[in-house]
């Protein structure tokens, strides 16, 4: 339908009706009058007609969004403040929730994954969980509560290929351990019952090391040094996410190869030898956990009770779901995070009010003289609406690109230690709840003006002249009350990044000298029948010293290993069963403490040929065991076993972070290596006199000069093996750092939104004041004490909040209270200078007021 | 003019189909017809009439076609459609029931 055609009709249809009225004897121009009047509104029949064949409230929609367009196009400062408040809301909280559904939400990928639990002992006295090989065997036959139960264990071993080593990740399964993930091989077949020395290879390894070929199978790969037979090929989807074990080492993405366990019935058996194995289960499905562990309790105790000793009384069953284990203190950290992304969206909600109500005030007049002049209510809240949405669309469209680009940046910048982060992905209900509820804030909020003008006192405000606003002293007790509120969440989370800062600045530091990015470790790790002996051990390493000392670029170099940890036995003092402080044995060569830059406290440093059994101690230990006594020429034993040797301590030497930063100084004991028994897997640290990569590069090549069959691997500086250890702590800084961050950014916003409309509604006043000799000075402070009362009564509220709620974050924080009052008298100052630049910009642009303008402006 | 009513709501649409059953007519002729035959009783309001021809047109129950009318000026002429012939029976019937219905309630006596 044409409008020009209804038009033409109606056009003439009025000439029809003024004919005839002429005809009646009315004179032309009354006659067209008549004709006109009884025609009606000529622009309503046109619509009415028109909405006969179109769909109005469609037009009306596009109508109104062209207009909302326009108008946030008229006002680019408001609608890029809100918009991108509303993207920081969206954003930030949709990555970061993404990572909380990956990580904690998402089912493992296994069958029945929901039935999946973790069994382990706990052992008291060691602090640890572990399940000996012969009580998984136990539990296995007598357990009535699971479908199936299998067990694994993980570690670093070489793999020796045809002319070629590789230290990786393998897991040893027992023969159920495949069927029981639900794994099908995309070539050959899984380890299965019955299988001795057999070795799947993932895909990966099978495409690096094969090129793919399937003609490796059935092909013998040695597995430190023991041949194994590979039987299969895991499809390229198998991945392992599986918790590990007490004694299982490195890192779930590095699992390369699986071989048969070493856990056997026949290998098996209590107080001779025994393995730790890792243990998983499936739950009957009419089964809760707590019928399990009643179960398990049971065949536990008959356990403990026929096998008498320390080992099982200080051994507690533990039983949990599988997911809950492998997420374990990472829950903790993530749930805090989300409260803090809960905060920040919060804050974007409490902005995006303050906006649209000081928006609102802004057009109060331009809404009341649209209503003077006929907009009909709904009409004008379909106005509003619209620009509640058009602000919310594109609000909403930055946020999903800002989603997008946080969560590719926490995927990077996230450290391995965090299960599945890789396949966090943006989470769309996390997207749809984020944006429903700030598109409600901005429709509620944007509504408010309509609403509020009633017919009653549309006059008032149109007689109000060019002053706005005056009359709704609530609207501004509301905005002030969400700018304080604001505030107050704001430097919650300051508060918490903040001690997390200070708790990454006391991880890093570092004594005056060590400098750890001139410091090159490498692993080296002895395999095969050549190194099952201490001699050919030592003689290795003897050689291997040699060849470094001679390394080019090398100033010292040494060797070290953490063996084994142990109960402090000195002579001469005795503690009760159980009370005595545990410390580290560490071997290692005379070099090893020039290569770290350690200090000598007291005594003398060890030699690589001592003539006697001697040791060194730390400072730590040191104070704990001997207190202000002398620890030189004291004898301790390394052992408890009836053979240990009394070992003289000969010198101690100051505590050094080297093994991992988020932790504390501990006591440590340092034997030379010739004198020590565990020698396998060494250490080797270098302190580089050029760049250190290439005597790194320069040290590996002497070693394997020495022999090729031996892997040396994990070649890096000391900074960055030490950075490994607190990644995920950097990680939780790092996520923290950015939500206080926008958090800030959004309430000074806020801030800036408030006073800004307070002096453009008190412009007027100001005039006035200025007329009548108030000095711009006055005008400055008076503007910037209102904003700073309400601002200060805010972070007041905050501190106290971060009182209560910092603790909740205890578990994240090294060496700092969390009510260390620096953080907190930082935090509350930096709000407080920001508050005070958000009041001081709006209070300048008032001071500038020229009178005349100000006074004529009606 | 106290003797003219206004039209129910629907019924205009059944008026317009009744005169145009007469022959094609534009716009202002069926205002006209609907007029004199109701002895100047029923009023058209006109804003409402032609939203309720195009209603019809979309129906399929009318077609409209330019012609010339009688002041010698090209304008839509509206004509039943063989749908609207029938629709008109329906609706002829379903008034008549209608007004029978509502005239024994409001004279129950008779």
């Amino acid at each position: 339908m044409k409008l020009d055609d209804l038009n033409d009709d109606f056009q003439h249809h009025i000439e029809l009706e003024t004919r005839d009225n002429i005809e009646r004897g009315m004179s032309p121009a009354d006659a067209r009058a008549a004709a006109l009047r009884k025609f009606g509104n000529l622009a309503r029949a046109t619509e009415d007609t028109y909405a006969v064949w179109h769909r109005l409230w469609l037009d009306r929609l596009r109508q109104d969004l062209r207009y909302a367009w326009r108008a946030l196009r008229n006002n680019p400062g408001f609608a890029a403040i809100a918009i991108a408040t509303l993207a920081l809301g969206i954003g930030m909280n949709t990555a970061l929730f993404s990572v909380v559904n990956a990580v904690l939400l998402r089912p493992l990928p296994y069958p029945d994954a929901d039935r999946l639990v973790w069994l382990a002992t706990y052992n008291e006295r060691f602090k640890l969980e572990a399940v000996t090989g012969p009580d998984y065997f136990d539990w296995k036959q007598q357990a009535q509560s699971f479908d199936a139960m299998a067990g694994y264990e993980v570690g670093q071993l070489t793999l020796g290929f045809p002319g070629a080593a590789d230290q990786t990740g393998v897991v040893g399964v027992t023969p159920d351990f495949f069927a029981f993930l639900g794994a099908r091989p995309s070539i050959g077949r899984l380890i299965g019952p019955g299988d001795r020395n057999a070795i799947v290879l993932t895909h990966r390894l099978y495409a690096r090391r094969f090129g793919a070929d399937p003609s490796a199978l059935g092909t013998t790969i040695s597995v430190n040094g023991v041949p194994h037979t590979i039987c299969g090929v895991l499809p390229e989807s198998f991945r392992f996410v599986l918790p590990f074990d007490a004694a299982g080492a490195g890192r779930a993405e590095d699992v390369e190869a699986y071989v048969t366990s070493q856990v056997t019935p026949e290998t098996q058996s209590r107080g001779r030898t025994m393995r730790i194995v890792a243990v998983i289960a499936r739950l009957r499905p009419e089964l809760t956990v707590r019928q399990a562990r009643a179960e398990m309790e049971t065949i536990h105790s008959n356990i403990a009770r026929a096998n008498p000793g320390p080992f099982y009384n200080d051994a507690k069953l533990r039983i949990q779901p599988l997911q809950d284990k492998l997420v374990g203190e990472r829950r903790g950290a993530l749930l805090i995070l989300a409260g803090a992304g809960a905060f920040v969206l919060l804050i974007a909600c409490a902005n995006m009010a303050n906006l649209l109500l000081s928006r609102a005030g802004a057009r109060q007049r331009e809404i009341a003289i649209r209503a003077a002049i006929g907009a009909g209510r709904s009409r004008m809240i379909a106005q509003l609406l619209a620009e509640g949405l058009a602000l919310s669309l594109a609000g909403g469209v930055a946020g999903i690109g800002l989603a997008r680009l946080a969560l590719a940046a926490l995927i990077h910048f996230g450290p391995q230690a965090v299960p599945r982060l890789a396949e966090a992905s943006i989470d769309l209900h996390v997207l749809g709840f984020t944006l429903v509820l700030s598109t409600l804030t901005g429709l509620i909020f944007g509504l408010g003006p309509a609403i509020s003008l009633s017919r009653a006192n549309l006059a008032g405000v149109l007689k109000d002249g060019g002053r706005i606003g005056s009359a709704s002293p609530g609207r501004l007790r509301v905005r002030r009350i969400l700018m304080a509120g604001e505030l107050a969440v704001a430097l919650v989370l300051l508060t918490g990044a903040g001690l997390m800062i200070r708790s990454f600045a006391r991880m890093n530091a570092h004594p005056p000298g060590f400098a750890p990015e001139r410091i090159v470790t490498m692993q080296v790790a002895l395999t095969g029948p050549n190194y099952r002996g201490t001699p050919e051990q030592v003689a290795y390493f003897v050689q291997a010293l040699e060849r470094l000392a001679a390394a080019p670029g090398v100033r010292a170099s040494g060797i070290a290993n953490s063996a084994q940890r142990g109960f402090v036995n000195v002579e001469g003092i005795s503690y009760p069963d159980g009370q005595a402080p545990q410390t580290t044995y560490n071997c290692s060569s005379s070099g090893y403490f020039t290569a770290m830059g350690m200090r000598l406290v007291a005594g003398r440093w060890l030699t690589d040929n001592e003539p006697a059994a001697a040791a060194l101690i730390n400072d730590s230990f040191a104070r704990v065991v001997f207190g202000s006594a002398s620890p030189i020429g004291r004898r301790l034993r390394v052992a408890n076993g009836p053979n240990s040797i009394p070992t003289t301590i000969v010198g101690v030497v100051g505590d050094l972070k080297y093994s991992r930063l988020d932790a504390e100084p501990a006591p440590e004991v340092y034997l030379p290596f010739r004198q020590a028994p565990f020698l396998r897997r060494m250490t080797v640290m270098i302190r580089a006199a050029g760049d250190p990569m290439a005597v790194g590069a320069a040290a590996r090549q002497a070693l394997a000069s020495i022999d090729p069959t031996q892997p040396v691997f994990e070649v890096q500086t000391l900074e960055n093996a030490l950075a490994d250890t607190i990644a995920p702590r950097r990680f939780n800084l790092f996520l923290l750092a950015v939500f206080a961050a926008v958090a800030l950014v959004l309430s000074v916003v806020g801030i800036y939104g408030v006073m800004s409309y307070a002096v453009q509604q008190r412009a007027h006043e100001i005039g006035v004041r200025m007329a009548l000799g108030a000095r711009r000075g006055e005008v400055l402070a008076m503007v910037a004490r209102q904003g700073m009362v309400v601002a200060l009564a805010g972070i007041a509220v905050g501190v106290g909040g971060a009182l209560a709620l910092t603790r909740l974050i205890a578990t994240l924080l090294y060496a700092v209270e969390p009510t260390d009052p620096p953080t907190f008298i930082a935090t509350a100052l930096t709000l407080t200078v920001a508050a005070l630049a958000a009041c001081v910009a709006p209070a300048l642009r008032a001071s500038r007021v020229d009178p005349v303008i100000a006074l004529r402006y009606e | 003019m106290s003797t003219r009513v206004e039209l129910l709501q629907g019924t205009l649409d059944l008026l317009i189909l009744r005169t145009l059953q007469a022959g094609p007519a534009h716009g202002h002729a069926i205002m006209k017809s609907i007029e004199r035959n109701s002895e100047e009783t029923l009023l058209v309001e006109q804003g409402s009439l032609y939203p309720a021809l195009h209603r019809l047109i979309r129906r399929g129950w009318i077609s409209a076609e330019d012609g010339v009318s009688e002041n010698n000026r090209r304008a839509k002429f509206y004509r039943l459609t063989p749908k609207g012939r029938k629709q008109l029976a329906v609706e002829t019937g379903k008034w008549e029931i209608l007004a029978a219905a509502i005239a024994r309630i409001l004279r129950p006596a008779q």
